[in-house]
């Protein structure tokens, strides 16, 4: 080990051991570390594409904790398996899957999809279809009260037949109207064809699912949180770390030069700072493709003169200290004074202002994707936030789709609030206060 | 240096920076693809249009001059708040359309401005004159919250809680549609009662970022020697607060007050939007989306004007209130 990874270890411990006396500070380290765990472990925590996987359960299902047991949950019923697949030929005899699904709720549940696998050869089909004979299923349901109702009658027309209450509205709340036993009877019939029944599979959609349910289109809303988790402190830190260097250089070389060159160039961030920050922001993002890369540049582009303007006024005042003077004496030259000399002293101001920016990067991108400027093919709390807007959600009375999203912004800006503060603190950069 | 050549030389900074921002705003939208011509041709009449309506439409825009002449053109018109037509509400001057929806962005953020400015300021004194206290710290953490919560989100729970479940508020909207025109009291009923949920948002998450600047600056100048002199002489504390310590710590604070009302002017385009407000935040947002652009090269420009006003102010302010400030430096 080097005398330089001693030294630098030791700060480090130093600094921690001032760290540990800040609650606050702690309380946001722990927040933080929460946020980052959740990140790194998306993929073993969130299972499911927080875009692309659909209906996984009904639309707008509760989270299960908070639905008490009278809310229908997910059902998944399978035909005996078949060892051997069944012949059947059709020849107007009619053939029956008969299946038993205990159903214990009075409420019906989001929708019912029944699913028939079936061989067949296709040349032989062809060859009757083109007699104009086709194929055909039948779904019938028989009630806890012995009613027989006809739920599907249909034409085959692929070895993977779909049936799904739900693209008829209505129809599942007249198939299930009271809790008990339901017979689901499946009837294939083919003038002569022979098929092969592999399974039938049923389907409940619960209103009630997962660690914090579903979205409008049934998508699991944990999943887009945590996987949104790794896009929120990708933005918010990589953000924070662009125009903090942006700021700091920016303020050294005006300060440090001075004269005629620190006047533009302070009259410029003054240009910057007087141009509407989100609405600028807005406009790029409209115009160009947004990706988070993009995002990421342009926060960082649009945030750096506040932090410019501190660092130029400390490095304006250390210039004229004594130790750069000498500095100079021993033969150093600007470019050595300001890196080796005046940028050490605005560090602690730089890492203090690392944390306290990330909040400010979180809040606009998720503003932006709020507006559904975001990255298309990335979740983000904001782009949550968004589409429950766009669909009217609070509506539905969807609170576990607005409430963690926005919580999860607050609460991990929170914690960058207060690790900056507890840095600032230790590292109490007097010289701010100029 | 005196008192005057002070301001002199803050009027001068201005106005260069005012040139600077009409310069860089003349570029941004230079930069922009598309330009007015362009767009109206597409959106009203297809992609034909005969060669002598084109020429003309050119010229109404100035398009077909030459580049130096087009921002010289720009510039000068600018200058008089002339930002030409707007391409979508009716073809009107830009400068109109941005006045008939300044009032009511007027109304909202300038109300809430107020509203968080005082409880802001009375807060972080009060917070400061008793450091450690449990109101400190409640002062303190009110201000974390407004560094990170939404606005626009804590609008969206105030709108689910307090406006859909509770029914206590209306959904959207500036002012109902059934108004019977002329009854100016039950107009100004409805229109206060529209804006409760919007301007609470915006108080509950800005008041608290006030008060913590306010009092991390109070807490500051409270150590200092001529505080306590004023104390030893004996005066009411209420005085040293108010008279002494707040009139050392009023530059920065009156930079914040400045720069808020300056940023009023955008409006606040995502609260504006949860609550479907028809302000300059809605107007902006539509601009972008129709990609009206002399609407939003207007609005940018004049809120340019505006914060460098602000800061005019601000260092004017500071020229009268800190006499060092003027003499020395």
């Amino acid at each position: 080990m080097s005398v330089k990874t001693k030294i630098l270890l030791m700060k480090l411990k130093d600094f921690w051991f001032e760290y540990k006396r800040s609650k606050s500070g702690l309380i946001g380290l722990g927040i933080l570390i929460f946020f980052v765990s959740l990140a790194l472990a998306a993929p073993l925590i969130a299972p499911y594409d927080p875009l692309r996987d659909t209906y996984l359960a009904g639309a707008y299902a509760l989270p299960a904790w908070a639905a008490p047991p009278s809310v229908p949950r997910n059902m998944h019923l399978e035909s005996p398996s078949y060892p051997k697949p069944i012949r059947i030929v059709g020849d107007y005899k009619e053939w029956n899957v008969k299946m038993l699904l205990d159903y214990p709720c009075k409420e019906p549940p989001a929708r019912m999809i029944i699913q028939i696998t079936l061989e067949y050869d296709d040349e032989e089909l062809k060859s009757f279809t083109s007699k104009g004979y086709m194929p055909w299923y039948s779904i019938v349901v028989v009630k806890p009260d012995k009613k027989e109702m006809e739920v599907a009658k249909a034409f085959i027309e692929t070895k993977a037949v779909r049936f799904d209450t739900g693209l008829k509205t209505g129809l599942v709340e007249k198939i299930f109207t009271m809790p008990g036993t339901y017979k689901i009877l499946v009837k294939v019939g083919g003038y002569g064809l022979t098929f092969k029944l592999v399974k039938v599979t049923v389907d409940i959609k619960g209103k009630a699912w997962g660690i914090l349910g579903t979205d409008w289109q049934g998508r699991d809303v944990w999943s887009q949180l945590v996987w949104g988790t790794r896009t929120a402190l990708i933005i918010g830190i990589l953000a924070s770390v662009l125009g903090v260097s942006i700021g700091i250089l920016y303020g050294l070389i005006s300060g440090f030069l001075g004269g005629k060159v620190d006047e533009v160039m302070m009259r410029l961030a003054d240009v910057l700072i007087a141009i509407p920050k989100l609405p600028l922001l807005i406009a790029l993002a409209v115009i160009l493709e947004p990706n988070i890369w993009l995002v990421i540049v342009l926060l960082g582009f649009l945030g750096w003169m506040g932090i410019a303007k501190v660092a130029r006024s400390m490095t304006l005042q250390i210039k004229t200290m004594q130790y750069i003077e000498a500095a100079y004496a021993a033969g150093a030259s600007n470019a050595r004074v300001m890196i080796r000399h005046i940028l050490p002293q605005l560090m602690p101001y730089a890492y203090a202002n690392l944390a306290l920016s990330v909040p400010d990067a979180i809040l606009v991108e998720a503003g932006l994707s709020f507006l559904g400027l975001g990255d298309p093919r990335r979740i983000t709390w904001g782009k949550m936030l968004h589409e429950a807007q766009a669909t009217a959600a609070l509506s539905q009375g969807a609170w576990w789709w607005v409430i963690p999203p926005g919580l999860a912004i607050a609460f991990l800006s929170m914690s960058f609030v207060l690790i900056g503060h507890a840095i600032d603190e230790i590292l109490n950069p007097r010289l701010r206060k100029l | 240096m005196g008192f005057k050549e002070y301001v002199l030389r803050k009027t001068i900074y201005a106005i260069i920076t005012v040139i600077a921002i009409i310069i860089l705003n003349y570029f941004i939208f230079l930069v922009l693809p598309g330009n007015p011509v362009h767009l109206l041709v597409q959106m009203t009449a297809g992609y034909k249009v005969n060669p002598e309506q084109l020429e003309y439409l050119k010229k109404l825009y100035g398009i077909d001059q030459p580049p130096l002449q087009r921002f010289i053109n720009y510039f000068l018109h600018a200058i008089r708040f002339d930002f030409g037509y707007d391409l979508l509400f009716e073809q009107k001057p830009v400068i109109n359309v941005i006045l008939e929806r300044l009032p009511n962005t007027i109304l909202l953020l300038g109300t809430a401005t107020i509203i968080t400015i005082i409880l802001g300021i009375s807060l972080g004194v009060k917070a400061a004159s008793r450091p450690g206290t449990k109101f400190d710290s409640a002062v303190v953490f009110s201000g974390l919250i407004g560094y990170s919560f939404a606005s626009w989100w804590v609008g969206m729970v105030l709108l689910y809680f307090l406006g859909y479940m509770l029914r206590l508020f209306p959904l959207r909207g500036t002012v109902s549609p059934d108004i019977p025109p002329g009854d100016v009291v039950a107009y100004i009923k409805d229109l206060l009662w529209h804006m409760t949920l919007p301007v609470t948002s915006l108080v509950i998450v800005s008041f608290g970022g006030y008060a913590l600047v306010v009092r991390n600056i109070l807490v500051d100048i409270l150590t200092e020697d001529f505080i306590i002199t004023a104390r030893a002489k004996g005066l009411p504390e209420r005085i040293v607060l108010f008279r002494h310590a707040l009139k050392a710590a009023a530059p920065p604070i009156i930079t914040m007050v400045a720069l808020s009302f300056a940023f009023i002017f955008t409006g606040a385009i995502l609260t504006e939007s949860v609550f479907a407000w028809e302000g300059m935040g809605t107007l902006i947002w539509q601009s972008i989306q129709y990609r009206n652009y002399p609407v939003l090269s207007g609005v940018f420009t004049i809120v340019a004007y505006l914060v460098v006003l602000a800061f005019y102010i601000a260092d004017f302010l500071y020229g009268v209130l800190d006499p060092r400030i003027r003499v020395g430096r």
